[in-house]
Order: C-alpha cells, then structure tokens, then sequence
C-alpha cells in the first residue's frame, strides 16, 4: 500500500532541459483524458449533422469542383492538376493555421475549466492539434479518388505525404504553444498571429505551386518550412519531387521538431504564472 | 497509517495581479506614467500560511469574504502554484468547485459523464462500472441519452453532483456545501457528502454553515486577509472568532 503513495511536489517550473519530458510525462499519463478531449471536439463540432464527419471530406471534394469549373474549364488552363495542388495546399495549410490560432487560444478559451480541476494544461494544446490531424487525415482521403480519375501513379514518394503532414501539425502546435500564455496577458496577440497567418497563406504558395515561383527565386520561396511542406505534400501525389531538395526537406522538418521543442518549453514554464492572469 | 502528514504548506505565499484596462494599458505606455501607477503591483491572496493537515483529517475553512478560502484549496489542489514557500501534497487529490467541469450542452448526459469523469482524473473502466450506479443517484432515467441542453436546471445539477459523489479521491477538497436540486435531493446531497467526508479521505472544506463545521470537522481554521487567524479543534471558539471579524467588517 505505501509504496504506491505519489507524492505531488508542486514545482512551477521544471528546468528548461526538463520541460519538453515533462510534458510528454504529463501527457502519457493522461491519454485517456487526451482522447476524451479530442472526442468532444468531433461531437462539438459535428453536433447535429446529418452527415457528420463525412462533411470533412464533402467539403474538400465540393471545393475542388470549383477550383475546376474556375481554373480548368473557365479560365481555361492546361494545367488539369492545378485543382488537385490547390486542394492539398489549403487542405494541408488550414489544418496548420487553425492548429496555431486554437494553440495560442487555448489556455483563455478553457478559462473555466482550468479554474475549476487542476489536470496538466499541455492536455488543451495537444488536444487541438490532434482534432485537426485527424480532421486533415479524413479530409486528405480526397486525393485517393482524383488520383485514380487522373490516373496518377501510387510512387513511393507517397511517404512524404504523411511525413509533411505531421511535420506541419508539430511546428504548429510548437508556435501556438510559443503564444499561448502571451495571449492570456494580451489578447490582442491572437489578433496580431491570424495576420501573420493570413500573410503566410499568400507566401506559402497555397494558390500556386514552386513551380510558378521564378527560379532565381526558388531557393528563397523555399527558405519558408511551409511552402516545403506544401510542396511535399504536392510531390508525394504527383510522384514528382524534382522541385525540392533534400536538404530543403530535412532543414524544415529540423525546425518544426526545433519549433515544438522551444514551445513545449515556453508553455510549460510560463502556463503557471498566466492562469493567475485568467 | 493515520496520523501521516498528507497536506504540508510552508510559508506559502501566492500573489494576483491586479490587472488593469487594457486602456489605461495604453494611456500609461503613451503618458509614460507607468512609475507613479500600479505597475507591478499585487494582490496578496494568500499570505504566508503554514498548514500540516494529517491523514484521515476533517479540516474546515471558515472566513469573511476574499479571506482567501477558495484560493487556498485551488493552491492544494494544484490549479494555482505558490509565488514563495513550499507545498507537498501526498495523494489523488480532487477539487470540488462547481459544479460539473466540462460539461457540454449538446453531448448526451452519458458523454458528458465519461468527459467530465476523465477531467476529474477517473479512468473509462472506472467510469464504466459506475455508470448505472451515477445514473440511478441522479434520478434522471430515460434523460440520460438526450442532449444535456434538454435536461432542466434541476437534472443538470443533480447528474453533476451525482458524478461528483461517486469520485473516491483520498484527499477531497470541498468549496462551499454543494446544495443542488429540490428539497429532497438537498437532503440526498448533504447526507452523501458526510458519507464522503466521515470515509478514510482527508478533507478540507470551506463552509460557513457553523452546524455542518461542528458536526464533521477535526479541526477548523479560520483565515482573514489571507493569514490563519486562529486554528484550533475547539471548533466554536474559532467559529465566534470569525462572527467577530464578519462583524467588523
């Protein structure tokens, strides 16, 4: 009986080298917590849909339609792929944008709760980022139909996709986990961030592929993790991924693991002192 | 084991901001009259209180308002962390403050539960096998597959409280006597939480009710300002401390 006695010593912040295992302590401890969480925003947001989860890949599938009535048939591009690069970029991108704006929301969106039960708070940043992976994995299933309609080969650079789409999801988390403690304080922050994310939407190349970037400029477009992971998501369909490098690659996976890692330490240390802001 | 010292609170200290208008945020940084205001300035919520509460200890918190009771129990709970001092807190602690934590309107009284259970830190199998036993004490039959949105105020209090009656912590922190639901359920409700209190758990309770206080509790404390004013087992003495100081406030 005594030897299972946990003793909690309330220590408010864990060293800097500390920080990111303890979040991964807080967090494994806490899974079932964690799938809960991810389950109420499924049923939050889906609550009284006929169609339910199925609207994540209606939706995706109804855009691309109308990337293709405009682009395709109107305005008469040869590129036929253009709606299927558009869809993954936005498909890809929002999953990341509305992981970093829930992220940096989070702590001031749980106010109530946070108040109320004391349970790790690294729980309410992960819990968003996993909705919207999952969300992203559904609503990706859409390329599986075009590719087959486009006749698009299954390469074995397919790999990449997975890899981008975890990548992207790590350094969101990772940002808006950088912010979330900030935006307690000041609430103008989540302002300042949906603009920066609006600013990124348009540099990352969402509505155009590296392909349409000069070549002079290509390396420089491609400085930006986001329009690698883009365009690795875009290689895996299309089995090409002449427009990328390696190194471009590792570089930007190193910095969404660098983004997380900073974050995690960030939130773990400050969470403490902003709840008292709450 | 009773006796051990579960709870132990050394000079412990925690500080609130005063936070002011995001205006007068503005004005200040414009003005630079940052020095001659608050800036920097404190609220001290709880003031240095050194605190062992043993095993198996019933322990009541009594004050006149903003004495820093329910600060004190969110600081033992783990919500808030000491600026200065030390706490260390041996056990599965649960915090009751309210009523129903997480609870989501249009999720169905049986999700609700088993959300709600894990906030509460209690596992699916636990919550599972609890389950009829929850719904029965909340008395709210059929209701318990339809959207929370549909129950009455009554139902909703009721299965909240039912859940948080069936939570075993082995130190149970307790904001205010939990009064939900008509008359009769008052009296379920009241008698369950001496049930939980007279059990093994170590509590500690914030009430203002003088009978509940001599009838379950070890020993009472009363704060003022955010300092232990007076602690002792001699439950009435403290209780007419804290009649004086109500009344000259």
């Amino acid at each position: 009986m005594e030897s299972e006695e946990r003793v909690i010593e309330i220590n408010p912040t864990p060293s800097i080298l500390a920080s990111p295992f303890r979040m991964y302590s807080n967090i494994s401890k806490n899974k079932g917590l964690l799938k809960n969480m991810i389950s109420r925003d499924f049923k939050v947001n889906y609550y009284g849909h006929v169609l339910g989860y199925f609207w994540s890949l209606l939706e995706p599938l109804a855009l691309t339609a109308i990337f293709f009535v405009v682009f395709v048939i109107l305005r008469g591009d040869s590129d036929t792929l253009l709606p299927l690069k558009i869809m993954i970029g936005i498909l890809i991108f929002s999953a990341f944008s509305r992981t970093v704006s829930g992220c940096t929301s989070s702590l001031v969106a749980n106010s109530s709760l946070i108040q109320q039960v004391y349970f790790p708070r690294e729980i309410f940043p992960t819990a968003i980022t996993g909705f919207r992976f999952i969300t992203l994995c559904l609503s990706i299933l859409i390329v599986i139909p075009y590719m087959i309609f486009e006749d698009l080969p299954l390469t074995k650079h397919m790999i990449l996709l997975p890899i981008s789409m975890i990548s992207i999801m790590i350094m969101g988390q990772g940002l808006g986990m950088m912010f979330a403690s900030l935006q307690v304080r000041i609430r103008d922050v989540k302002q300042v961030i949906d603009l920066i994310l609006r600013a990124a939407f348009f540099l990352s190349g969402v509505f155009f592929g590296a392909e349409h970037i000069p070549p002079e400029h290509l390396d420089t477009f491609l400085l930006n993790p986001i329009a690698v992971f883009l365009e690795m998501g875009r290689a895996a369909v299309l089995g090409d991924t002449s427009l990328i490098t390696d190194i471009q690659v590792v570089r930007s996976i190193a910095f969404s693991i660098f983004c997380f890692i900073l974050g995690s330490i960030i939130f773990v240390r400050s969470e403490r002192k902003a709840v008292k802001f709450l | 084991m009773k006796g051990d010292t579960v709870i132990s609170l050394e000079n412990v200290v925690l500080d609130f901001p005063i936070t002011k208008s995001s205006q007068t945020f503005l004005k200040e940084i414009f003005t630079r009259r940052a020095k001659e205001s608050k800036i920097g300035k404190f609220y001290r919520a709880v003031d240095h209180i050194t605190l062992d509460i043993k095993k198996g200890e019933v322990l009541g918190l009594i004050g006149p308002n903003g004495a820093g009771k329910s600060t004190l129990l969110r600081i033992i709970a783990g919500i808030y962390a000491p600026d200065k001092g030390s706490l260390s807190v041996k056990g599965q602690v649960s915090l009751l403050a309210g009523l129903g934590a997480g609870f989501q309107r249009n999720m169905t009284g049986q999700e609700n539960i088993f959300l709600s259970g894990s906030i509460y830190g209690m596992s699916k199998l636990e919550l599972t096998e609890l389950m009829p036993s929850i719904v029965e004490y909340a008395g709210i039959g059929d209701f318990i597959d339809q959207p929370l949105r549909t129950y009455s105020s009554g139902m909703r209090a009721r299965l909240a409280f039912s859940l948080t009656s069936h939570i075993s912590p082995e130190i149970l922190l307790i904001d205010e006597v939990l009064s939900v639901g008509d008359s009769s359920f008052k009296e379920k409700s009241m008698s369950r939480i001496m049930e939980m209190v007279k059990g093994d758990a170590t509590v500690v309770m914030v009430s203002h009710n003088a009978e509940v206080l001599r009838e379950i509790c070890d020993r009472v404390v009363c704060l003022n300002n955010g300092k232990i004013d007076t602690i002792s087992d001699d439950i009435n003495e403290v209780i007419m401390r804290y009649r004086e100081l109500s009344n000259l406030k």
